[in-house]
């Protein structure tokens, strides 16, 4: 926090323990014995159930703190306005891969197995989410993340390392996408209707193009003169629609945040650096890698040319009114 | 100081502390009062609120002193945290009088009539 708290009282109060000890140390004896003395005052008044869920809500704060996602940093303040899109995405692949995993699969598709613990949650999270009900949406989370981790040793159980191998990279990605979500600051709640109607948008334009796709038998050539019923893997049709659904808003967020210029610049020079040195890319599955390198070339250069028009605007506007 | 809408956690808790500057458990409870008991900050969402607040100069510390050997630091709206929440304040009575507005142009029987220009919340 600011300076302009005096240290004065530091060592007067019950000395901070515990949970508060996960702060980081500067922090902690600036603000430790606050935080001590008002879980103290809640513990007094409602109890043990309430004392731990508020040690809780500590520990997350002080966790935060440590990784620099608190609210008070730029940091923080982007990963609440990146949650609900991460929700959209997994949202999105979680129900095009539990509308998939029943199916009887086809045969050119290979071997596929499946953790539907790990997508399920989703669908929940997803419309907490837009009910504007954030603090379930979280809970939603934590038993996404729970089931990632129960996915992992059922994946081997029932597919064997095959089959651990095959859903890892998913169940991770989903995971990634839960602690996300879990880690956003939970005092800058998405639950504006700006950000709830950027989540239904974009969950319905990957969402429908995912289902559809992933459902959709085609033929696949198996050799010469000769064709197989598949099916696109789900996870493959969301790495070549992710990036072309996400480029705009992430253009228009890009340009209207306060680093958005730094930002956008060292996504067009890694972009460029990436599409050069294409070693990277090529170890992106399904040879996602370039069109991703190409969109995120795009995206940067859009928030560029959009700052520049905004700023423009604002000068003219700013002349005009003078 | 903001040109987008306050989130809520954020408006309560400017509220919260409009009337009378307030220490953290306090603001917990006043916070809950003032939503009548939806909105219930935990003490991690509390700090982490006020630690942003403080740093944008809306919020400052009044004082501190020790209660019953418990710091009490207590937190007041600076001058731009009371323009941030009239700001607010009047962005939210516009909507309500429109909205008022339209529910008595579209319910003829409504007990809500056009809101008069200045009598709206």
């Amino acid at each position: 926090m600011t300076g302009n708290r005096s240290e004065s009282a530091e060592g007067r109060s019950p000395r901070p323990g515990g949970v508060v000890r996960l702060y980081p140390t500067a922090y902690r004896r600036q603000h430790g014995a606050e935080i001590a003395a008002t879980l103290a005052d809640i513990a007094d008044a409602e109890g043990g159930w309430g004392a731990r869920r508020e040690t809780a809500a500590v520990a997350g704060h002080a966790l935060r703190m440590r990784t620099g996602l608190d609210s008070a940093r730029p940091t923080g303040r982007a990963l609440a306005g990146l949650a609900p899109y991460v929700v959209a995405v997994a949202a999105s692949l979680s129900a095009a891969l539990l509308v998939v995993w029943p199916l009887e699969p086809q045969a050119w598709d290979g071997e596929r197995t499946y953790t539907p613990l790990a997508y399920a949650p989703w669908l929940a999270v997803l419309g907490c989410l837009i009910a504007g009900r954030w603090a379930w949406a979280r809970i939603g989370a934590a038993a996404a993340l729970a089931g990632a981790a129960l996915s992992v040793p059922l994946a081997l159980w029932s597919g064997g390392r095959e089959g651990l191998s095959q859903n890892l990279p998913t169940v991770l990605g989903l995971a990634a996408a839960a602690t996300a979500v879990l880690a956003a600051p939970p005092d800058l709640p998405p639950t504006a209707p700006r950000a709830r109607r950027n989540a239904t948008l974009t969950a319905l334009a990957l969402g429908v193009p995912l289902l559809v796709a992933s459902t959709t038998v085609f033929q696949a050539v198996a050799g010469p003169g000769a064709v197989e019923s598949a099916r696109p893997e789900p996870v493959r049709v969301l790495l070549q629609f992710a990036p072309l659904v996400l480029a705009f808003p992430a253009a228009l967020g890009l340009a209207r945040s306060r680093h958005g210029g730094a930002v956008a610049t060292v996504v067009v020079a890694a972009a460029c650096a990436l599409v050069y040195e294409y070693g990277l890319l090529a170890s992106v599955p399904y040879d996602a890698g370039m069109l991703i390198g190409k969109a995120g070339f795009l995206t940067g250069l859009a928030a560029l040319l959009i700052r520049l028009a905004l700023r423009l605007r604002a000068t003219r506007e700013r002349t005009r009114a003078s | 100081m903001t040109e987008r809408p306050l989130q809520e956690p954020t408006l309560l808790l400017i509220t919260a502390l409009a009337d009378a500057p307030r220490h953290g458990y306090a603001l917990i409870q006043e916070v809950a009062a003032i939503s009548g008991g939806r909105v219930r900050l935990r003490a991690g969402t509390l700090y982490g609120a006020l630690d942003r607040l403080l740093g944008q100069g809306i919020v400052k510390v009044e004082r501190e002193e020790v209660v019953d050997s418990r710091l009490r630091r207590t937190y007041a709206l600076t001058d731009a945290g009371y323009e941030v929440l009239a700001a607010e304040a009047d962005r939210l009575r516009t909507t309500v009088r429109e909205a008022e507005r339209r529910i008595g142009l579209g319910r003829p029987g409504s007990t809500l009539r056009p809101a008069q220009d200045g009598a709206g919340a």
